[in-house]
């Protein structure tokens, strides 16, 4: 039987590098937005979003967390489309593909838009 | 795929056939995890969103993460995040051997190699770059 053409191994290696970014990445955002920002905020929150702000938009980091971000949007479409083909949607599998490949991409864009415009001063 | 259906026999099998064997629940515990970090990633740009809106949307993040439902739902997040990045690191040396001296390192190795001691450091980084004063 002859394999069938796909695009599946262009869609594995985004899924592989989203997936290599999140588990890099992804506890540790976790534990920054749910223990680390909420305690620093006690102490001094106008110093504490300052020093956040400044973070966030010094242009290394700027691209940091496009790539972890961006990539992880494919790696979860990618692994979604999976999950549901596993769990019976295994015929007319396009609407499912444009679903979580279309929502990886507009994810992306969005955080791309988001996090290459955030402004550098205080607003 | 497509609208061609195999002629082949196929066993029918339901929409939770993984929960028969502890392998296949693992495995679908595995793949869950993506719905997760689509909606923390989701989640990760609001807050983006609202450092660059500024100091008085940045407090109401600060507040809006402090109530119960999202702090369970940080807490299940996170316990999915940590399950992705092991299975994650166990699997690597599976698909990518590593070999010292045309000799194969052991799996926990390669894995410790590849993955856990990387985001041990990235993790350490990122909480010391946030969590730094001055």
């Amino acid at each position: 039987m002859a394999f069938k053409k796909s695009n599946e191994a262009f869609w594995w290696s985004l899924f592989s590098a989203g997936g290599v970014a999140s588990a890099m990445f992804m506890p540790a955002f976790l534990v920054v937005v749910g223990v680390v920002l909420p305690s620093q905020y006690f102490d001094d929150p106008r110093a504490s979003y300052e020093h956040l702000l400044g973070l966030v938009t010094w242009w290394p980091v700027r691209l940091l967390l496009l790539g972890v971000i961006g990539s992880s949007f494919f790696h979860a479409g990618h692994r979604i489309r999976h999950v549901m083909i596993d769990l019976g949607w295994r015929h007319h599998t396009a609407p499912l593909s444009l679903l979580c490949y279309g929502g990886a991409l507009a994810g992306a864009a969005t955080a791309a838009w988001i996090i290459l415009t955030l402004p550098a001063v205080p607003q | 795929m497509g609208a061609e259906v195999s002629r082949r026999y196929q066993t029918p099998m339901g929409p939770l056939w993984f929960l028969r064997r502890a392998g296949f629940r693992r495995f679908m515990a595995r793949e869950m995890t993506a719905f997760a970090l689509a909606v923390f990633l989701v989640y990760l740009l609001y807050w983006l969103r609202a450092i660059g809106d500024g100091y008085t949307a940045f407090v109401q993040m600060v507040e809006f993460t402090r109530n119960p439902v999202s702090v369970t739902l940080l807490a299940l997040a996170f316990g999915a995040m940590l399950y992705h990045s092991i299975t994650w690191f166990n699997l690597t040396p599976k698909i990518m051997p590593m070999y010292v001296a045309e000799e194969k390192v052991p799996d926990l190795w390669a894995a410790i190699i590849m993955g856990y001691l990387p985001c041990s450091a990235v993790s350490a980084v990122v909480l010391w770059s946030v969590m730094r004063t001055g």
